[in-house]
């Protein structure tokens, strides 16, 4: 009896002792808002390995030339002014943009990040090809100092181009661009670089103040950032990292965070239980997903009728809706996504990619004319995929459809992530289940995946009517015609079905209603909290 | 008459099983007085170590249960307590040593610390005094160098030495009745005398009452002031010593006697030999349990239950043949009781 | 006695160095590598990196640097996580999950004694049947359905009440609680089981019957004579719990935000992080020898039966 006693006073103790500080997810009076990640980025690193959870925090911590503003319109950032021809760009520095140590941002500080990234260590150097050399300096063909960028003086930059390139500008937002303190970068070493938070400067609206290895992250507004009356945040804290979806919901529904993903259907099913005041809004996370079919000699599927049969017996929409059931998916029926802009509006807008698809009886045809072209009675195929619960579903569900309506038998090659991109880099498979997410907002970041000498190219299609048109958009600073040409590139993978697009992948979220002006963002940091602001409570 | 220490009266155990209720034991009144020794022998499985360990409070229930009757220790219903009385009953004012040491003592707990902790709950003494005192037990039951031994496990002691360690812990409070349930069956032949030697020995120094079950005729005859004769749950003789060896009144008795080859001692024959089998304790006759291998059952023996009979000196029997209009003839050796009392 | 640590110490040696022999080529065998990635590198590049992190090199002569390393104690540095060294992931992580998991072997270790006691106690009666009812759903069900509705439950209260009783690690001692209930939950219920059929065992033994003969009352005859016999099976297999469950849990950790090692494991292994997954490896490796060592010298104290060193 008495034990007991002592455990309840105990007990009693520690939930006394428990009240810590919990509810801070956005906190007016210290300005603050909590997020929650995934992962822990690898490094903070423009030139490391590139990963959308890093970008998140180096779009706060750094500036690029250019960047989006309040309005998440492209503006001037590091740059005042900037003048773009067919040959090459010129960037003209504001002389009052400085870094967290009170130095000015120079030129240089850019010359110095865009050699490193393009020489040949840097995973992501082909983000750097437009400049001139670029890609000879990525093949170790040329050093570095001769790539195709100058300081005219300390506050003016010169890029030359390889070749035309309309959407540079937008391009110097990307994380690769960003300034890089040579001190600092040469001090450290590339692996410590930006591993710390002491082993970096910063140049963006904010400072990495704390960085707990695999715990907690926090971000400080910087008081050396040119523009920082537009900065009413002080903090951006980030209190854990977890991809465990209930968890992160968990965390929302305690108001420790600010902002949650519904990722899927149970969290969805729990905030729609729990009439949360919070509405839901739905983001695009830019991404493609689709079945890429190995255009290899000797595969099944290098066989065209083939492909079009099988694309013919499978729903997208059955896809979405019934076998993922993830909010805020869509079905995709091209490579190029919804979001992508046009030469005005969007380019969903602008063309009709809703081409019609043929009846599902025509599939039988073009399964006989395969079979007899590929002289097989049988066809068994092979479809490599990795992820979780909701790839196995749709696994099956193509499983189903091919053998129940062309009596095609799949064995199901479920792989890890690295050994699934293994496997399809050396062609063992038969279709694979792909994706693929945007490095810059144009449609070329979508359209010269399957131009023939792509590496990313894993089924290896080659269309030299699609490479011509690839190198024609390349070519043209002319918004119109380079739209026309992505368009015609969409009619032909239609046609030849070299993929098999099925959705974009999406999804719903919570954002406490407080908290405003704040960005979803597909292209560069998600969420970009920058311009975030807190109401007052009533 | 000397005072009775410990007296059953009547006393009846139940088991519930798979098969219906085992009637383990039927109505059994014996007593021992003090410092005297009271043998028990019957049959594997006719009730001896049910009877003692229900006054102990050792048989599990469920499934056991005691139905009816007393036991009086000095006068102290011990049935009629509660758990927690009782158990200041055990182990200081009756010990008991059980047939395998070996098992019945904790191979994780040394021999002194098993001792001492009889001293422990009832004495209330520290376990330091308890250890200390645990030696002189040891010493008293001749076991050399008690001090290390003590200290030692149940495994490194030979059998007889841990009967005698048992011995010593049962005997740690000076209990006014020491049971021992077929104490030793196990040992070797010196060894059982050595042991059976050192209870009489204890006795006489403590003045303590013994309830000695055995299967051993010859130990009966070395050990036994009085015998109780059990059959199938039943007291179907007893008597002094002499009375029931010599002076045998039930035919069970007498089938026990001439199944043993000759009454020496040191014989281990077992009392296996008489035929056919002891009835069935779920559903026992409703006459005398005997009379399906009795020499001299009588119609009468089959349906009527069975009365018991005493001689004056308190020698008595349950059997019928005792009863004034019973046949003379049937049997020879019978003894005749004047008067019967039930 | 320190022969015998000195033998077992031995074998334990070989034994991690066969483990670690095995995964190093075993990883090496699955195809790609800490650099790749879903974007392809060029070939220059794949040059370049190979060159840099020494993959360029035959894989024995990897294998050896590798021993060489491993034998100066250095892992070498994450290729995943940037600048981190292999040695600090692992120290850290593992005061992490040790914290949880000496908390969560304890819940485990008492919760399964003390509810095997019940159900042995209680045998055919209800509080057994209740208690095994738990049992089996604490073997059958999966620990992140438990992690999850715990957090769930927590979360809820906390809504409910106006509570803030932590429902994720947030660094404090309150905070690994839950986790560590959860976490023991599955050892706790299989050692309420082993500890039921042992003491069973144990109940109807010679030894207790003579204990009840000495007139001890129930919990003096549990306490020291029926717990340290029937414990023995439980120590047998505490000592591999105890070094599977504080090298981490994968599920626990990341549902309840707990920096950890199991956390930090998995993640090697999914991104091919070679260093680090040998570096968890042979650690725990040369744990789960250390610790079946450990718990066999404690057995000798337990059972005085079994010496230590002597017995073969
Ligand atoms: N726990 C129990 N459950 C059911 N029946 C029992 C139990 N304990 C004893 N019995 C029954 O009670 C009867 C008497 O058993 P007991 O142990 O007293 O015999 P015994 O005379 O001591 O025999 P032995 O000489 O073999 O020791 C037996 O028939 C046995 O089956
Ligand atoms: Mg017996």
């Amino acid at each position: 009896m008495r034990i007991i006693n002592r455990f309840a006073v105990l007990f009693i103790l520690l939930l006394i002792s428990s009240c810590s500080e919990q509810g801070n997810g956005v906190d007016f009076n210290k300005r603050s808002v909590s997020v929650i990640i995934a992962a822990e980025p690898p490094t903070l690193s423009t030139v490391g390995p590139v990963s959308s959870i890093g970008i998140f925090f180096q779009g706060h911590i750094f500036e690029g030339l250019l960047r989006y503003d309040e309005n998440n319109k492209l503006s001037g950032g590091v740059a005042e002014k900037w003048e773009i021809t067919p040959e090459g760009a010129t960037f003209h520095l504001r002389k009052n943009a400085k870094w967290s140590d009170g130095r000015v941002v120079t030129a240089h500080d850019f010359i110095y990040a865009w050699r490193l990234g393009a020489s040949p260590e840097n995973e992501y150097n082909f983000i750097t090809f437009p400049m001139k050399n670029a890609s000879k300096i990525a093949e170790g063909k040329l050093t570095s100092d001769k790539l195709g960028v100058t300081a005219v003086d300390d506050f003016t930059l010169k890029v030359d181009f390889e070749a035309p390139c309309a959407y540079f500008p937008a391009l110097t937002t990307f994380t690769t661009y960003m300034p890089i303190r040579q001190d600092s970068f040469e001090k450290w070493g590339a692996d410590k670089y930006a591993v710390d938070p002491e082993k970096m400067f910063y140049n963006g609206p904010f400072v990495l103040t704390e960085w707990k290895h695999g715990v907690s992250l926090k971000m400080t507004k910087n008081n050396y950032y040119w523009d920082k009356e537009k900065i009413w945040l002080n903090e951006i804290n980030v209190p854990a990292i977890t991809d465990q979806s209930t968890t992160r919901f968990n965390m929302f529904i305690s108001k420790d965070v600010c902002m949650v993903n519904l990722e899927d259907s149970n969290s969805l099913k729990s905030a729609l239980k729990r009439r949360l005041e919070t509405p839901m809004k739905s983001f695009s996370s830019g991404f493609i997903s689709y079945l890429e079919f190995n255009n290899r000699e000797g595969r099944p599927t290098a066989n065209k009728n083939l492909r079009k049969a099988i694309s013919l017996v499978i729903n997208r929409s059955d896809i979405v809706n019934k076998v993922l059931g993830i909010p805020g998916y869509k079905p995709g029926s091209t490579m190029f996504p919804s979001w992508l802009g046009g030469y005005e509006k969007l380019l969903h807008e602008e063309y009709d990619f809703n081409l019609p698809l043929e009846s599902l009886s025509e599939a039988q045809k073009y399964l006989a004319l395969a079979k007899e072209e590929l002289g097989m009675e049988e066809i068994t195929l092979t479809y490599l995929y990795s992820g979780g619960p909701s790839t196995d579903g749709m696994a099956v569900y193509i499983q189903e459809q091919l053998m129940n309506k062309l009596g095609i038998k799949v064995n199901l090659d479920k792989q890890i992530f690295k050994i699934r991109i293994a496997k399809s880099l050396s062609g063992e498979f038969d279709f694979l289940g792909g994706g693929w997410g945007p490095d810059y907002n144009d449609p070329m970041t979508f359209g010269d995946l399957l131009a023939s000498w792509n590496q990313n190219n894993r089924g290896k299609f080659k269309n030299e009517k699609y490479d011509a048109l690839v190198v024609q958009a390349n070519n043209s600073v002319d918004q119109k015609e380079r739209m026309d040409c992505f368009y015609e590139m969409h009619k032909i993978l239609h046609e030849e079905v070299p993929v098999f697009p099925i959705f974009e992948s999406g999804g719903i979220y919570l954002a406490d209603p407080r908290l405003k002006g704040f960005f979803r963002n597909i292209i560069g940091s998600d969420p970009q909290l920058t311009y975030a602001r807190i109401e007052e409570d009533e | 008459m000397a005072e009775k220490v410990l007296d059953i009266q009547n006393l009846k155990v139940e088991f519930d099983t798979h098969g219906g209720i085992v009637q383990a034991v039927r109505g059994v009144s014996y007593s021992v007085e003090k410092g005297k020794t009271l043998a028990v022998v019957g049959e594997s499985g006719c009730g001896k170590s049910v009877t003692v360990q229900s006054i102990m409070g050792l048989i599990p229930k469920p499934p056991g249960r005691v139905t009816q009757g007393k036991a009086l220790l000095n006068g102290v219903d011990l049935l009629s307590l509660s758990d927690k009385e009782s158990r200041q009953y055990r182990g200081r004012d009756i010990g008991m040593i059980f047939q395998d040491a070996m098992s019945s003592l904790n191979p994780t707990m040394t021999v002194g610390e098993q001792i001492a902790e009889t001293l422990q709950i009832h004495k209330g003494m520290s376990k330091q005094d308890a250890l200390k005192k645990a030696v002189n037990l040891l010493d008293l039951t001749r076991i050399p160098e008690a001090h290390k031994r003590i200290k030692q496990y149940p495994f490194e002691f030979s059998g007889g030495m841990l009967q005698r360690a048992m011995i010593a812990m049962s005997i740690a409070c000076k209990p006014q009745v020491l049971i021992a349930d077929e104490p030793t069956t196990a040992l070797d032949v010196t060894v059982q005398d050595q042991v059976l030697e050192l209870m009489k020995d204890l006795q006489r120094e403590e003045g303590m009452a013994i309830i000695l079950i055995t299967h051993d005729l010859g130990v009966v005859a070395k050990m036994a002031d009085d015998v109780a004769v059990m059959y199938a749950g039943e007291i179907v003789e007893s008597g002094t010593v002499d009375e029931v060896f010599y002076k045998s009144a039930h035919p069970y008795t007498l089938g026990l006697k001439s199944a043993m080859p000759s009454m020496e001692r040191n014989s281990h024959t077992g009392l296996v030999s008489i035929d056919g089998t002891p009835p069935d304790l779920f559903n026992p006759p409703q006459g005398c349990a005997y009379t399906a291998r009795c020499p001299a059952a009588m119609k009468l023996c089959r349906s009527r239950k069975v009365e018991i009979f005493s001689s004056e000196s308190g020698h008595r029997s349950q059997c019928w043949l005792h009863h004034k209009e019973a046949p003379v003839s049937v049997t020879a050796p019978i003894n005749r009781f004047s008067g019967a009392e039930v | 006695m320190s022969k015998y640590v000195f033998k077992r110490l031995l074998s334990g040696f070989f034994t991690v160095f066969f483990i670690a022999t095995v995964t190093f080529f075993g990883m090496h065998a699955i195809p790609g590598d800490p650099l790749s990635s879903d974007k392809v590198m060029s070939e220059a590049s794949k040059e370049a990196l190979n060159k840099k992190y020494g993959f360029d090199k035959p894989l024995y002569e990897q294998y050896f640097i590798f021993l060489k390393n491993t034998a100066q104690g250095d892992f070498g540095m994450s290729f995943t996580k940037k600048g981190q060294d292999v040695n600090d992931i692992i120290k850290q992580g593992f005061s992490e999950s040790a914290k949880l998991g000496v908390l969560a072997i304890l819940f485990a270790a008492f919760g399964g004694i003390l509810w095997g006691a019940l159900t042995a106690k209680y045998r055919n009666k209800w509080p057994d049947y209740l208690i095994m009812i738990f049992v089996i759903l604490g073997i059958s069900v999966p620990s992140f359905v438990f992690a999850s509705f715990a957090q769930l439950f927590i979360v809820f209260l906390n809504q409910e009440l106006n509570l803030v009783f932590p429902y994720r690690g947030d660094g404090s001692f309150v905070s690994l609680l839950v986790p560590a209930l959860v976490l023991g939950l599955g050892t706790m219920a299989f050692l309420t089981r082993l500890m039921r059929s042992s003491l069973l065992e144990v109940i109807n033994s010679d030894f207790v019957r003579t204990a009840k003969a000495k007139g001890l009352n129930s919990w003096q005859i549990f306490k020291s004579h029926e717990l340290r016999n029937s414990i023995l099976p439980v120590i047998t297999i505490l000592g591999p719990a105890i070094a599977s469950i504080t090298t981490g849990s994968f599920v626990i950790e990341t549902i309840f935000t707990i920096p950890g090692l199991g956390k930090q494991f998995v993640e090697g292994v999914q991104q091919n992080d070679y260093t680090l997954i040998m570096g968890t490896t042979v650690f725990y490796g040369s744990f789960l020898v250390l610790m079946v060592l450990v718990v066999d010298i404690v057995y000798g104290f337990v059972d005085p039966r079994i010496k230590v060193g002597e017995s073969k």
